[in-house]
């Protein structure tokens, strides 16, 4: 993220690589700094949780977007999951800054991390580089951080660096992974791609993993507790990421998104969790960074 | 954790599950002395389960040379590497720790991942001997100093499996009424930590549908009194798939029981891994102790010493030469005299084998055609 000088940034909940930034901003210039200064009397109370803005119209599909300075940045200090083992061995994102949007019908989140490498692939003993966003099912309550609890289920959005890719690009596979691989014979050629469904037993299976049409690189999710993810029968989630010297990624849920999932309205305030995949550091399932908790307001 | 029983380290271990025994479990007896390294069983089951797009590197069977073939790179080097040396407490106890018990912190197994190279050499060290030939070495006993041995390899459906233990999602299951190991493949989110944590290195990560496959011991087969494609293919009849009784239970007339817990001629691999492997082995006569102990435990003289008297002991003979002789599941056999029977799970005769094939020795020389006779049984 870049921080504007003069924009009502909140210095609290701003980690320490969010913070040495805005510091060296103001450095760079003591007029901006006295700027700051100035507005420091005047300028409402520094955010203490996730406001999503109201927006009019359709809301930003593009990381690029203007409209999302609109949206206050909120700095999300994120831990290394070690309450369920596999852990990952160490803290591979430290923060990630989140802005939201809502225009009534849909809610959309901007989540920015710093990262080295853009991991997209998917293949044997590669990981991709992905994040979530939990919300609870009923927004009265706050579910337990374990991904819920039997009785306070929590809807779950993911977006996966390489469904984002498979978005782009078309299906990404073992082509795309070992581009110098050689099949003499593939099913495919030999009986038609509808028969030789019958090769890909996760395609049969109807596994998410293996959809071969994917239209949105996020996906909705149920949880009642730790290993109990399951996709949602009815997909509304869309989102887009977009890398350059870190991931730049929106996810977006209808309000009132269906049975399962999250029930939001203009006005309420709830609770919202995050989490983050690094690939390259093997951070799959609950190799993972997480967030406690965090209260999410949406303006009436 | 929880404690659990597995009777081949002879004692309690710690398993992630209570993990109750299936309700019956099918095993496997390979007798390495007769593979030739032919990899039919390898292609039998290449073309019936993964021929797919994202499972051309896929090899549920395999066949590797020892001491240098592996499939991935170092499979069962990298096994040692985490357990360390092996001791046994008079040859009855193992008193290492599994893969379960020295599970670093924040894993539940003490595994690793094979990266991409290392699944691209099934056949690396095929037929290479474990060191060079001396000039003027003639094989005049056993063990020979130069040697090489075959391992066929599969899923080994282990009563503890690592795999299982592993999955963050319980994706992965244990079959009941067959003790058969399997991937939900509607579950599998593509982690890999049952690649990461199975000792044998037998669940692979399919590249074109993201999630993870394993051998089925061809359940399909099984349910309906079948034995897998590895089996019936086996132009060598090294292998025979049966149900083994549990740990309390001894059937004699059972031939996996018989075989591994009377004659106790087959044994598990790397049994120290604490998985409780279904596959057992005949070990390979002419390969050093010390490498056998390492691979089978500590029961390996006394296997050898059985298997080398199977000219005196008709029932163990006889079980052998049924070996590959029905394509049906043999639930029990007998020998009478010359002549050894397999019945199928209603006591019905299978199969009868002679438990010497007959034989006729020409003489060396044919005096009507006045040309002297090679190759002469």
């Amino acid at each position: 993220m870049t921080v504007e000088p003069g924009t009502d940034q909140a210095p609290t909940p701003v980690g320490r690589r969010g913070f040495l930034k805005a510091a060296g901003a103001v450095a760079a210039s003591t007029a901006v700094a006295t700027a700051i200064a100035a507005r420091e009397l005047t300028r409402p109370a520094p955010a203490t949780h996730l406001v999503a803005r109201r927006h009019g119209g359709e809301l930003p599909g593009d990381p690029d977007d203007r409209a999302w300075s609109r949206g206050r940045p909120w700095a999300v200090p994120l831990m290394v999951q070690n309450m369920v083992p596999p852990h990952a061995p160490e803290l591979a994102v430290t923060e990630l800054q989140v802005r939201a949007l809502h225009n009534g019908e849909r809610i959309a989140f901007l989540v920015e991390w710093e990262d080295d490498d853009e991991d997209a692939v998917d293949a044997m003993a590669r990981f991709r580089d992905a994040v979530a966003v939990q919300l609870p099912v009923d927004v009265a309550v706050i579910p337990g951080i374990t991904m819920g609890a039997l009785n306070q289920p929590v809807h779950i959005m993911q977006w996966r660096a390489a469904w984002q890719r498979d978005v782009d690009l078309g299906r990404q596979g073992v082509q795309e992974a070992f581009p110098n691989r050689f099949k003499d014979a593939p099913p495919e050629e030999l009986m038609g791609e509808e028969a030789a469904t019958q090769f890909y037993p996760a395609v049969v299976a109807k596994n998410p993993m293996a959809r071969r049409d994917r239209t949105s690189p996020v996906e909705d999710l149920s949880a009642v507790g730790f290993g109990s993810l399951t996709a949602q029968d009815e997909q509304t989630a869309t989102g887009r990421g977009v890398f350059e010297r870190g991931w730049h990624v929106i996810l977006s849920t209808p309000l009132a998104a269906g049975e399962h999932k999250t029930s939001l309205r203009p006005g309420v305030t709830t609770s919202v969790a995050f989490a983050v995949w690094d690939g390259g550091a093997g951070n799959r399932g609950s190799r993972k960074q997480w967030s406690n908790w965090t209260e999410l307001e949406l303006e009436g | 954790m929880a404690e659990v029983f597995n009777w081949q380290l002879g004692r309690d271990m710690q398993y992630p599950f209570e993990a109750p025994r299936p309700k019956r479990q099918i095993a496997w007896v390979f007798d390495t002395n007769k593979c030739i390294a032919c990899q039919t069983c390898t292609v039998a089951c290449k073309s019936t389960w993964t021929s797919g797009t994202g499972q051309e590197y896929m090899l549920w069977n395999n066949v590797e040379t020892k001491p240098y073939g592996f499939f991935p790179q170092g499979w069962d080097v990298q096994l040692l590497d985490r357990l360390g040396v092996v001791k046994w407490d008079g040859d009855q106890t193992y008193q290492g720790q599994t893969i379960f018990e020295s599970a670093p912190a924040g894993e539940r197994v003490n595994g690793w991942l094979p990266m991409a190279q290392d699944w691209m050499h099934p056949n690396v060290g095929e037929d290479e001997p474990a060191g060079a030939v001396e000039r003027g070495t003639y094989l005049d006993r056993l063990p020979h100093d130069t040697w090489f041995s075959y391992l066929a390899r599969i899923c080994n459906h282990c009563t503890y499996p690592a795999c299982v233990a592993a999955c963050p999602r319980q994706a992965i299951y244990k079959r009941p009424e067959d003790g058969i190991v399997l991937v939900d493949q509607s579950r599998c989110r593509g982690y890999q930590e049952c690649v990461a944590a199975c000792p044998y290195k037998k669940v692979m990560y399919n590249n074109e549908t993201r999630v993870s496959e394993k051998c089925i011991a061809c359940f399909p087969k099984i349910e309906q009194g079948y034995q897998p494609q590895c089996v019936t293919s086996c132009i060598g009849r090294i292998r025979i798939a049966s149900f083994i009784s549990g740990p309390d239970d001894l059937d004699p007339k059972r031939p996996v029981d018989f075989l591994v817990k009377v004659r106790k001629v087959a044994l598990p691999l790397y049994p120290q891994a604490g998985t409780e492997p279904n596959v057992y082995y005949i070990p390979p006569i002419h390969a050093p102790r010390e490498y056998l102990h390492q691979m089978f435990g500590p029961a390996v003289d006394e296997a050898i010493e059985t298997y080398q008297n199977i000219k005196n002991d008709p029932e163990l003979l006889g079980l052998m030469m049924l070996f590959g002789s029905t394509e049906r599941i043999m639930h029990s056999f007998s020998v009478d005299g010359e002549i050894a029977t397999g019945f199928d799970e209603q006591g019905e005769e299978l199969v009868s084998v002679p438990l010497r094939e007959p034989t006729f020795i020409r003489e060396f020389f044919d005096d009507v055609h006045e040309a002297y006779l090679h190759n002469i049984t």
